[in-house]
């Protein structure tokens, strides 16, 4: 390699990139666990079938070849059907258009200007409905209007379904669940975080597992709450709010023995599909599972602060899963919820059954986290150091860090 | 209450599971090892598709999670003839060549892109930063065969070989494009020919 070859190289590394912060890793790595949990791996018996698909698929195509060459010219069907239907007034400035991708089609609805309302039904792995602006992009099943001025996002509501809003607000990327009732306006969420203090560093206690004064600002603050969120407008209150990414644990690096919050983790989002039909257009929704419906319902009274109810429902959720993730991360939940509510003997017997249950879970590094706070503020540093020791294995670095500075924090043993 | 020694172990091999056993493990549907195969790799494709595409954050986000959810989909296809990295990067760079097709959006080459952190005396920063701004410009303007020759091969160190075979074409085919790149960035910094 010569030397000029060598100085580009050398100096293109250096080209700065699009280097995701914590959080948004964090969402991505959510998002993407559960679209996978909803798209299985294709399989060889798959490809012999798309094999055989495509003889016959070839097959078909000569056939068709023939009959257009032998009948006379008529007018050619449409190679991609749009999923969206779309009612907009005529002063709306939009462009609707739809592409191939690797996995089905892409349909994009940018909207300049207007109010522009939009129904989708369920559409096939693979095809995506998403309506973008200059600075947000929405994505959702079910009904949704968007009114947008000047190229920029002003509001959203979900009338049925569920959508997915990404928007970026003063330089930071926010994503925002919104399920059938909601009003989401990224102006109003934008004064509320200028106006929100960070949270205060804490030193290691139990307290650990209680709810934040205070969310913090960025991904946190456009999430949907039940009622008292800022920014969100309960058109009809429900109970189906979709569950944020988790949240980052991070490791001070200040002092050892500060630990970071564990117990604040909080589920990937679920999306809650609504049960009545559309006025717009005929989209099938799907009913959720009781599981789900337990889950949500735990979830959101776990925000309202009801952390008994939310055991209750959570713990639902966990019984009627069976090996569902989702009922996995239900038992987690219920042990965050029993702590908050202040019963840290069921939380600590809770916490031992998911860890035992749940080998593969993503959150065990977590939960034995917490397991090893809850003993180690009882008087069982033996055990609570067990348990941190086991954490320091978590293919998390944050985790890992977090159990060291746990173990930093304890005695030293005897 | 204190943890079997077996759990440890379970979690001492997640983390030292090899990438291709995590990519089979993807391929039964364990979720959890998709999980940690995009710990591991999913910095590099952030980075590999940031180059090849400029574009809003959520955007990359998008193709980068796409990304990950084609080797899902097709871990079962891996072959094991080059590394999982090069397997990623295959996917990665067809997902965006894919996008560009479709979409045909440009962004503004690279004008909000941060100034990197200078180096040695000042004229030499602002020299490396001019240098830089050009490179990047000029990187923008290749055409997309030829970008993504040159991420693959010199930015992300993939061997010639793996890069041609996960981009689909022959390895003389690389090697014109990945000259062709090299040539039109160097005229880009150096204009007037000083750094050949």
């Amino acid at each position: 390699m010569s030397d000029d070859a060598d100085r580009l190289r050398e100096l293109g590394k250096q080209l700065p990139f699009d280097r995701p912060d914590h959080e948004r890793r964090e969402a991505v790595r959510s998002s993407l666990l559960v679209a996978a949990t909803q798209t299985e791996p294709s399989t060889a018996r798959k490809r012999w079938l798309l094999a055989g698909g495509g003889f016959a698929a070839g097959a078909l195509a000569a056939a068709a070849i023939a009959v257009v060459v032998v009948s006379p010219r008529e007018p050619a069907a449409p190679i991609r059907e749009a999923h969206a239907r779309i009612d907009a007034p005529p002063t709306a400035n939009l462009e609707h258009t739809v592409t191939a991708t690797t996995t089905g089609t892409d349909e994009v609805v940018r909207v300049r200007a207007g109010v522009v309302r939009v129904a989708v039904p369920e559409v096939k792995r693979g095809d995506r409905v998403r309506m973008q602006t200059a600075d947000a992009e929405i994505e959702g099943t079910g009904a949704y209007e968007v009114a947008v001025v000047d190229d920029r996002l002003e509001r959203v509501t979900v009338s049925e379904g569920s959508a997915r809003v990404k928007v970026r607000v003063q330089g930071e990327q926010q994503h925002v669940f919104l399920s059938a009732g909601q009003t989401w306006r990224p102006k109003i969420v934008t004064a509320d975080i200028a106006l929100t203090p960070p949270a205060p560093d804490r030193e290691p206690s139990s307290d650990d597992a209680r709810p934040a004064p205070a969310d913090k600002p960025g991904v946190d603050d456009a999430r949907p709450a039940p009622a008292d969120k800022p920014g969100v407008d309960d058109v009809k209150p429900t109970k189906q709010v979709a569950a944020p990414p988790s949240a980052p644990t991070t490791v001070p690096k200040s002092s050892p023995a500060r630990v970071p919050d564990v117990s604040s983790t909080e589920p990937e989002p679920v999306r809650m599909p609504a049960v009545t039909t559309l006025d717009v257009a005929k989209a099938s929704v799907k009913q959720p599972s009781p599981t789900e419906q337990h889950f949500q319902a735990g979830w959101a009274l776990l925000r309202a602060g009801k952390a008994h109810e939310a055991a209750v429902e959570l713990g639902a959720a966990a019984d009627a899963g069976g090996d569902d993730p989702l009922a996995t991360d239900a038992r987690y939940f219920q042990a965050v919820a029993l702590v908050r509510a202040g019963d840290g003997n069921q939380a600590e017997r809770v916490l031992v059954a998911f860890l035992d249950r749940a080998p593969h879970s993503l959150r065990r590094g977590r939960a034995a986290i917490l397991l090893g706070k809850l003993l180690r503020d009882r008087g069982d540093t033996k055990s609570a150091r067990a348990w941190f020791e086991s954490a320091q294995t978590d293919a998390d670095p944050a985790i890992a860090a977090a159990a060291k500075a746990h173990l930093d924090a304890l005695a030293p043993p005897r | 209450m204190v943890p079997l020694r077996r759990l440890d172990e379970r979690l001492a091999g997640l983390a030292e599971i090899s990438d291709e056993a995590l990519l089979a493990a993807c391929g039964v549907g364990d979720s959890a090892a998709l999980g940690a195969l995009f710990d591991r790799y999913h910095e590099a494709v952030y980075r590999l598709v940031s180059r090849l595409i400029r574009s809003e954050s959520y955007e990359i986000d998008d193709l980068v999670q796409t990304t990950f959810l084609e080797a899902w989909r097709a871990a079962k296809k891996y072959s094991a003839r080059g590394s999982v990295k090069s397997f990623l990067f295959g996917i990665a760079a067809n997902t965006v060549r894919h996008y560009v097709r479709s979409a045909k959006r440009r962004r503004d080459a690279y004008a909000d892109w941060p100034a990197p952190l200078p180096g040695g005396s000042p004229d030499e920063a602002a020299q490396r930063a001019q240098e830089l701004k050009r490179l990047a410009a000029a990187l923008e303007e290749l055409p997309h065969d030829l970008r993504t020759a040159y991420v693959l091969c010199d930015l992300e160190e993939l061997p010639g070989v793996e890069a041609a075979r996960v981009l689909g074409i022959r390895a003389g085919t690389l090697w014109r494009r990945l000259h062709e790149a090299r040539r039109a960035l160097r005229e880009a910094i150096d204009p007037t020919g000083g750094a050949r």
